[in-house]
């Protein structure tokens, strides 16, 4: 009780006096920890629905019957024939958009006259009656015009599925294959087993009936391959979700670095009164843990605010490179609250350790002797530059170790390692800068930038801190700004390289790493005759299992491919032989995204479950793609039509023949297409558009960056708040030798803009080495990605600048108060 | 620095509660010098850099000859690229005493100058305040608890309580 009570008055009452300050601190908590919070949420949702409404809808399955291009209607009645008691309820599986606009909503056709019906209720009299999820807000008797594949059908909504969530269209299984061209076929069994025997044995007795390259799997499977194949995904965006905090621990390091200096004279009498170390110790401890415990509880409730905008952002990512999925409620659960709380007091407590351990070793009368005195690491200055060099050697040698089940863990660590190791040489850095400085800056910016260097040093220990920071958050963002811009440069060389046609065809609707609308194969007949078309390149796309992981299989015409020289392979592999070779056999190309995801070198062999059985094929070369991480294995056009024998394509490429009137074709083939859902792209606007999507896929990753410069600047106003406080003795006696209130604010806005210019000086060379680290390590080890280095100078200009720009603005506030306070009273004080 | 109660204040004929901050600031930098009991030198700075400080603000150039020849005047030029806490509090009026001086103010105001010092280094300091007022032709105004100190001035009001209680006729 004794010791709550000292608590509140020692430590907690003086917090109360600053409270901006305090505010600050507990909010740059809050932040890095609601950011935490928002990205595992919103995580979680975006990675959370892969078909779940549909699993509400038909009750759940226990195993799932599918094929590669879907299976042959036929082996439907042989299983009923079986004599197990199993029910199986099939399904077509396809995407409609609401008149070709706006997200693709799942199209389901099931059997209702078999099963569902009870759920579903009357057919109506509707020529062509779809029951609509509650989420699609559809009213019994609406007409909707939806667009599948690429043909706009007119339906009727004959019933509302329930649940608020739930935006499936369903219909039944015979429209639904009519309607989709898939007579004959169908996309799934569900299987539902009855409560004897193990999921297990029941599956390795359907195995036996079926014919080879027919799956049989446990309910579910395809969402967790989904959410393998996002793993990496979601460690990369959760890692980064930490930089916020890892900003946020060097302001409670600096906000209890504070609190100790400040208090040595009372540690001091503290101590000579019968304080034990411990008791220092575990006081401030304690205040760190005030901190954590204000700004975790805070960041929770923030956290939750922003992670409904941040599914938005995640969702936006994992559709466009990975998977079709409609982001889950966001939902709160107990083990989040958990970890959202403890990974904030755990990093507040670590953050305190180095000031609390200092405190509680202070001796009693040096402590009251020498009264208030600047925090001083007890480490000297070669202590430190030997624990940098060894961290750095550590990094050095954590980048050339390979991944841990797939994440690059070790380049993390690097990554920490080589931001801790900067952080324990600022001070070094900072002091030599601003002494090797201060006589320049007298002359260019007057004496007010030669005493804020002055000061700088003189408190070298606790801007050294808040350089770090500063630092850490410039870095982190050049970083990823380096990568982005690299890829981005990379993705626009590539697309350059790659997309040589005139006109490129799609159906209309979202574009889905997994969805592979077609098109009726006549427009590309009509379209390869038209006047002035020199080729047609027909691509068709599946969605497939691979390895226990999704993938796609397609098949282009290599030929066309090779004769526009639009593929580009790793280098030391000849493209024109290649693809030469492969339309002669059983032959694919992979892409690099899937050579490095399965390790699949040229000349390996997949097995590709295909056509009723396992097919064998050589892999011929690896060829560079940054569409989709998913990972593509083409095969030229033929083979796949021998295998799987639906000309309807999923994309068409359209080359003129030299000297044609690209807007004449134009025309033409807009007539050709005329009332079809099929967009037409000219090479430029879908260099665009995939260029826009490139950058709606980093919105997510600026938001995180964003937020750590945030927390940054909040430090650099907490801290320069505090400096005020500290040195008002020095500003009130500025005023009585004649200083201006401009020349006052001048100084401290000087003080602020050299640590500005200095955290960003050494941000851009740490972010530059990290830079490397994401792009030649971490992406590679999690994406497989080749990225050229480039140096995007524009961007890192931008946010170089409006660091500094915010770090002098963050001035302004201390300035004011400095100058707000009276100077005879404050030396009277002293 | 301050505004009076009532009454007012004037300075070379200039009433101080008409001018705006600019303006104050103004006359603190041309026409006043300050002393303090507690010296206040900035501990960031040499002795030489203190000095030079009135000149630097009021944005003068090539500060440093004068800023020694008054330090040279205190008998602290040999000390001028100390620290402040590597100096004596004696050495630290003293630099305080040039720096207040610098900018050759008309009028220096001196707050017990002597109230941290012993006597001996006290003395000094007021003959310091004396020679001052002498060569530079100064007027000290120096507020002092002490009856020897106030003995040297040519002219003292005697307060009490925030009221003045005599003024002595000019010697």
């Amino acid at each position: 009780m004794s010791a709550l009570l000292l608590f509140w008055r020692l430590l907690v009452r003086p917090l109360a006096q600053e409270p901006l300050r305090t505010s600050l601190t507990v909010l740059s908590v809050a932040l890095g920890v609601a950011v935490v919070v928002a990205i595992d949420l919103a995580g979680d949702a975006a990675a959370g629905s892969f078909h779940s409404s549909l699993e509400s809808l038909t009750g759940k399955g226990d195993l799932l019957i599918t094929q590669t291009a879907g299976l042959d209607e036929h082996l439907l009645g042989r299983l009923v024939e079986l004599p197990y008691p199993l029910e199986f309820q099939p399904r077509i599986e396809a995407f409609a958009t609401v008149n070709g606009k706006g997200e693709a909503l799942p199209f389901i056709g099931l059997d209702l006259i078999g099963n569902g019906q009870a759920r579903i209720g009357s057919f109506g009299n509707f020529e062509r009656p779809i029951w609509a999820g509650a989420a699609l807000n559809w009213h019994n008797g609406q007409n909707v015009r939806l667009l599948i594949n690429d043909v706009l059908t007119d339906f009727t909504v004959a019933g509302v599925l329930p649940g608020e969530e739930n935006n499936v269209i369903v219909t039944d299984i015979g429209l639904a294959q009519t309607i989709t061209k898939r007579l004959g076929h169908l996309d799934a069994i569900d299987v539902k087993l009855p409560s004897s025997g193990s999921v297990d044995s029941w599956r390795r007795l359907l195995e036996k009936q079926l014919p080879r390259g027919v799956r049989v799997e446990p309910q579910g499977s395809r969402t967790d391959e989904n959410r393998k194949m996002l793993r990496a995904f979601r460690w990369n965006l959760r890692v980064l979700s930490y930089i916020a905090l890892v900003v946020g621990a060097f302001l409670i390091y600096n906000t209890i670095a504070i609190s100790v200096v400040r208090r040595r004279n009372e540690i001091g009498v503290v101590r000579a009164l019968g304080g034990a170390r411990e008791s220092i110790l575990s006081g401030f401890l304690a205040e760190a843990l005030f901190f954590g415990f204000c700004g975790s509880v805070l960041g929770l409730l923030l956290g939750r605010a922003l992670a409904t905008g941040a599914v938005k952002l995640v969702g936006n990512t994992v559709q466009a490179l990975y998977v079709s999925s409609r982001p889950a409620a966001v939902h709160f659960s107990l083990e989040s609250i958990a970890a959202g709380v403890g990974m904030g007091l755990l990093v507040s407590v670590i953050a305190a350790l180095a000031p609390a351990v200092e405190a509680a070793r202070v001796p009693p009368l040096e402590a009251m002797a020498r009264g208030r005195e600047e925090f001083s690491r007890r480490q000297g200055a070669g202590k430190r530059a030997w624990m940098a060099l060894l961290l750095f050697g550590v990094a050095a040698l954590f980048t050339r170790l390979p991944p841990i089940q797939g994440q690059p863990v070790f380049a993390y660590l690097a990554v920490l390692f080589l931001v801790i190791g900067t952080a324990a040489v600022i001070p070094e850095i900072l002091g030599a800068s601003v002494r090797a400085s201060r006589r320049m800056l007298m002359r260019v910016a007057g004496v007010e930038a030669f005493l804020a260097a002055q000061s700088i040093e003189a408190a070298l220990g606790r801007m050294s801190v808040l350089t770090a920071a500063l630092a850490t958050a410039v870095a982190m963002t050049a970083s990823v700004a380096i990568m982005v811009g690299s890829f981005r440069e990379t993705v626009g060389v590539w697309m350059a390289s790659s997309l040589k046609a005139d006109f490129y065809l799609r159906p209309a609707g979202s574009a889905a790493a997994d969805q592979h609308p077609t098109m009726n194969p006549a427009i590309a007949d009509d379209i390869e005759k038209l006047p002035g078309v020199a080729a047609v390149d027909r691509f068709r796309a599946y969605a497939i299992s691979y390895d226990g992981m999704p993938a796609t299989l397609a098949g282009g015409e290599s030929s066309r491919v090779r004769d526009a020289g639009a593929t580009r392979f790793l280098p030391g592999e000849n493209g024109r032989a290649i693809l030469d070779k492969l339309p002669t056999g059983d032959y694919v190309v992979v892409s690099e995204p899937f050579a490095n995801k399965h390790k699949i070198s040229p000349g390996d062999e997949l097995q590709l479950p295909i056509a009723g059985g396992v097919r064998t094929f050589r892999v011929l070369g690896i060829y560079y793609d940054y569409s989709t991480e998913r990972g593509f294995i083409v095969l030229d056009r033929k083979t796949l039509l021998k295998y799987l024998p639906d000309p309807a394509e999923s994309n068409l490429a359209v080359y003129l023949q030299p000297g044609a009137d690209a807007s004449r074709v134009r025309e033409e083939v807009d007539r050709v297409i005329n009332g079809r859902g099929i967009l037409v792209f000219s090479n430029s606007t879908l260099r665009k558009a995939a260029l826009a999507t490139f950058d709606r896929t980093f919105r997510i990753t600026w938001a995180l960056e964003a937020v750590a410069i945030l927390v940054a600047v909040m430090g650099v106003a907490g801290a320069l708040l505090a400096m005020i406080l500290d040195r008002r003795r020095e500003f009130a006696l500025l005023r009585f030798l004649g200083a201006a209130a401009e020349q006052v604010r001048k100084l401290i806005l000087c003080e602020a803009g050299l640590i500005g210019i200095i955290a960003n000086l050494v941000g851009l060379a740490l972010g530059t080495v990290l830079s490397l680290i994401l792009i030649f390590v971490i992406n590679k080890q999690s994406f497989g990605w080749t990225i050229q280095f480039h140096w995007p100078a524009p961007l890192l200009l931008a946010v170089l600048s409006g660091v500094l720009l915010s770090t002098i603005l963050a001035g302004l506030y201390p300035a004011r108060m400095a100058l707000a306070m009276n100077p005879i009273e404050t030396l009277h004080e002293e | 620095m301050d505004f009076p109660t009532s009454g007012e204040v004037l300075l070379g004929g200039q009433r101080t509660t008409a001018l705006n901050d600019r303006e104050l600031t103004r006359l603190r930098r041309e026409q006043v010098g300050f002393i303090f009991q507690s010296f206040q030198l900035l501990h960031t700075l040499t002795a030489v850099e203190n000095v030079e400080l009135p000149l630097l603000l009021a944005g003068q150039k090539n500060v440093r000859s004068r800023a020694l020849d008054r330090l040279r005047w205190v008998e602290m030029d040999a000390l001028a690229d100390r620290l402040i806490h590597q100096l004596s509090g004696g050495q630290q009026q003293r630099v305080a005493i040039a720096r207040a001086l610098v900018h050759s103010p008309k009028l220096l105001l001196a707050d017990e100058p002597t109230g941290n010092l012993d006597s001996a280094t006290g003395e000094v300091v007021l003959q310091l305040l004396q020679r001052s007022a002498r060569e530079f032709g100064v007027g000290v105004m120096m507020a002092t608890h002490s009856a020897e100190s106030a003995a040297l001035a040519h002219r003292v009001l005697q307060l009490r309580d925030g009221r003045l209680e005599r003024a002595l006729a000019p010697r």
